[in-house]
């Protein structure tokens, strides 16, 4: 499949804005290069560049347009369509570039030079997906707007100048405070991404279809680190050889799968992105799916975890062990959410992890229990304290 | 492939449009330019007795103005959407049919200045939203909600609604009198269209409307041929060509309103010319023709004169009724250099035996005392091309947003009491001099070089 892949570059003023931006942003890509063959033998080297393929269904498979061929140019989306087909390209380039960001401030500290290595690649990759949404936008003259003729390169400008903070979705306004942050992150929040990629290959700008399975086959990378360093972190913590404690990394699942279920948009919405055929199933079935599915992992990764503190257990017994109590677990649904409540501030509350309502003026001291102290300090923590917490 | 987002059909001769642009029917510039079409073909058709105006789904009536084109437009394209929406609602306002909206769901911001126009309101039972929410977002109604709100519900009650941008319940909404009645849930689409149309069978009193159909004969590729446009350096030239003696004036001004609607969201037009090669606006260019169609008339000059940049006409040679009230509408009017501008003269002065049915015409459009300016306007003959005239109005020689809204001042406060229209000439000030070119002429003035303006 990955071999059909046809390989596209920007035209010259946006191919050397995006490599400024990376010399910026991401200084140490020139080592990643230098050392790719060391860490990544068997993959294919990295290219910054555009990756097309022929897509999955060339007519649209469902809601109002269904039977139709994919819109090939942008001018042929009017109406709502346009506007949602651009802020969905705008927030998926903003979660490349923002991840950037964040991975940067504490790749540094990764615990081995592998993890260091293949957090690099997952930038230089999320680089690739950005200049990829690009290449959407730039590759058709016609994203026009009533009355902006523009609408592509302002947007674009727009991304480049976009900083921690400004960020479309608020899981990539958050600042990292240490390398745990990397892992947590490739592992709740790329894992959304994989949703997101897999359902936007039925997009039916088909430009934007045709560059998602590209997408999806590197995102597995970044999946596969986050769940293996993650494992291996939790075994060295429990065999104490690790900076981190096992309750440091629940803090951490705490503050990082709240921002992930927050990806997927209100649970009520994402009608219009089936009727528009950019998606494939509402909201809510894709936050059901994607908890499903995280839910796994964590019992895999705990029955990994009892077996290394119990090594005389099978893994039948140790499986069994978890059904009792997990020694990492996911926060409720409720807890940490900013959407859902935003909805109706009139009936504003907050929950602990258990899903329990928690009155606001105890919040900020629970708070100090299950989340860490430096997360609290960051200016997303405080912005958040200073909404929910009286 | 085409895209509806008005579903349009028709029972007992009524009209019934369907908002269709998931999920929330939002107000976009190309949902509302397929509604003014729907508009004129029902302006035009004597069989249909009224509209009934409803939302596709069961979620929402219409969410209002769409945020992401707001927010993906410049300033300039904003407010002109804002004028062409509050215009197209001030068209079916003006219809002599009733008009009534069904409210399936949702009716917020926009959507509730929609609904506001009609006649009666029909609305589903239920828990939904009903408010206007645009202080929360920083801005007003716009296109007309404040006005009418007040005159609906009182304006204390207005004054609550819109200054708390906080939504209220169905019932709420019934209790103050902004819904006449809610239907229950069940079969709601089919029972609402029902009493809708029971609504404007009673109320269609034998309607005064003198319509034609015109559009089983309309060419659409006679009217690309009679009516074109190119654009150059700021400047659009609307070209009406002979092959509009041949043709019918309405599709003519449809054809023309549909340019003028596109040049005047783009931010990058300065000035418009239109030139107009052929004597009659279309073959049936008369004053009987005009007093049919009087508020579709009205309704497209009025995009000229209230569109915030200067519209010029070229005029090669003598004017019908038709053709010669849109010159009026311009802020220019040029004359080929080897027409005699007495032969114009005549036509309003009475002197040419035009006089007998022009007379007449002009006072059915406008005050008898504008009469007098409007024969005072002056035709002129320049040796230079009017293009390159024109080119004054266009930056970087204009400050074309300065330009654009002194002609709004003029031409829209001049129509108002004193107090009003010095209100608007206060507000468009305040606007330009957060603008970019204000700066860049104060500066140049004192630097005492010309100023390079960009239009921002």
């Amino acid at each position: 499949m990955m071999k059909s892949a046809k390989k596209l570059l920007l035209s010259d003023k946006y191919h050397r804005a995006l490599v400024g931006w990376r010399n910026k942003h991401f200084p140490d890509f020139s080592l990643l290069d230098k050392y790719w063959n060391v860490h990544f033998p068997q993959d294919e080297r990295f290219e910054l560049c555009a990756k097309i393929v022929k897509v999955k269904n060339e007519k649209i498979t469902q809601g109002k347009y269904i039977g139709n061929e994919k819109f090939k140019q942008a001018k042929d989306m009017k109406g709502s369509m346009l506007y949602q087909a651009l802020r969905i390209i705008k927030a998926q380039c903003s979660t490349e570039l923002g991840s950037i960001q964040q991975h940067v401030e504490t790749v540094e500290t990764s615990h081995s030079d592998y993890t260091k290595f293949s957090v690099m690649r997952i930038m230089a990759e999320e680089l690739r997906h950005a200049y990829q949404m690009f290449w959407v936008l730039s590759n058709d003259s016609t994203w026009i707007s009533t009355g902006d003729k523009k609408i592509a390169d302002n947007l674009m400008d727009e991304l480049l100048s976009m900083e921690t903070g400004s960020h479309v979705l608020d899981a990539f306004n958050i600042d990292f405070t240490d390398a745990l942050d990397n892992i947590l992150f490739a592992c709740f929040i790329d894992r959304v991404g994989k949703f997101q990629l897999t359902m936007q290959e039925e997009f039916a700008y088909e430009p934007m279809s045709a560059s998602m399975r590209p997408m999806l086959h590197e995102e597995a990378f970044h999946l596969k680190t986050g769940w293996e360093v993650l494992r291996e972190i939790a075994i060295a913590a429990v065999r104490g050889r690790s900076s981190w404690t096992l309750a440091d990394i629940q803090k951490k699942i705490n503050v990082w799968y709240p921002r992930a279920l927050e990806m997927f948009g209100s649970t009520e919405g994402g009608e219009s992105n089936i009727q528009f055929s950019f998606k494939t199933i509402s909201n809510s079935e894709a936050v059901t799916n994607y908890i499903k599915e995280v839910m796994s992992l964590m019992r895999t990764l705990n029955t990994r975890i009892i077996q290394c503190a119990h090594p005389d257990m099978t893994r039948i017994e140790a499986g069994e062990a978890i059904q009792d109590e997990m020694p990492l677990y996911l926060p409720s649904p409720q807890f940490l959410r900013i959407r859902s409540t935003l909805d109706d501030a009139s009936s504003l509350r907050v929950y602990d992890t258990q899903g329990k309502p928690i009155a606001s003026n105890l919040y900020a001291s629970y708070l100090t229990t299950v989340l860490p102290t430096k997360f609290l300090n960051t200016q997303f923590g405080k912005n958040y304290l200073l909404r929910y917490a009286n | 492939m085409k895209q509806n987002f008005i579903n349009y059909s028709e029972r007992y001769n009524v009209s019934i449009l369907e908002l269709d642009d998931p999920s929330a029917n939002t107000l976009t510039y190309h949902l509302l330019k397929e509604l003014e079409e729907n508009i004129f073909y029902i302006a035009t058709n004597p069989l249909v007795r009224g509209i009934v105006i409803i939302g596709k789904g069961d979620k929402f009536f219409s969410g209002g103005v769409n945020i992401g084109m707001l927010l993906t437009a410049g300033r300039q394209h904003n407010s002109h959407f804002i004028l062409f929406a509050a215009e197209v609602l001030e068209l079916i306002e003006s219809l002599p049919i009733p008009v009534v909206t069904v409210i399936n769901g949702n009716i917020t911001g926009g959507g509730l200045e929609l609904a506001l126009i009609a006649d009666y309101r029909i609305a589903i039972a239920g828990d939904y939203n009903i408010g206007f929410p645009e202080v929360r977002l920083g801005v007003i109604p716009g296109m007309g909600g404040t006005q009418r709100l007040a005159r609906l519900v009182g304006p204390q009650r207005a004054l609550e609604m819109i200054t708390q941008g906080e939504f209220i319940s169905p019932t709420a909404a019934k209790d103050i009198g902004l819904i006449d009645v809610i239907l229950d849930r069940e079969n709601f689409r089919e029972n609402a269209i029902k009493s809708a149309i029971d609504y404007i069978l009673k109320h269609n009193l034998c309607q005064a409307k003198c319509a034609e159909l015109y559009w089983s004969e309309k060419n659409n590729i006679l009217i690309d041929d009679a009516v074109q446009l190119s654009i150059n350096n700021g400047l659009a030239v609307i070209h009406v060509t002979e092959v509009a003696n041949t043709l019918n004036s309405i599709d003519i001004l449809i054809a023309l309103n549909n340019y003028l609607l596109d040049l005047r969201i783009d931010e990058e037009i300065y000035s418009v010319l239109i030139d107009l090669k052929s004597e009659f606006f279309g073959k049936d260019d008369n004053v009987d023709f005009f007093s049919k169609y009087q508020k579709l008339f009205r309704y497209i000059f009025n995009k000229i004169s209230g569109y915030p940049r200067i519209v010029a006409v070229n005029v090669h040679g003598r004017l019908k009724s038709i053709a010669m009230e849109l010159a009026l509408h311009c802020d220019y009017r040029f004359v080929n250099s080897t027409l005699a501008v007495s032969d114009l003269w005549q036509d309003i002065n009475g002197e040419s035996p035009e006089r007998a049915r022009f007379y007449p015409f002009l006072d059915s459009l406008i005050p008898t005392s504008r009469i007098a300016d409007l024969v005072n306007c002056r035709f002129y003959k320049i040796q230079d091309s009017p293009e390159n005239w024109l080119m004054r109005f266009v930056p970087p020689v204009g400050a074309g947003q300065a330009i654009g809204y002194a002609k709004l001042a003029i031409t829209k406060g001049y129509k108002e009491p004193l107090s009003s229209s010095l209100l608007l000439e206060r507000h468009l000030q305040e606007q330009l001099f957060m603008s970019y070119d204000s700066k860049e002429g104060m500066k140049a003035y004192v630097e005492k070089r010309k100023p390079f303006f960009t239009g921002a």
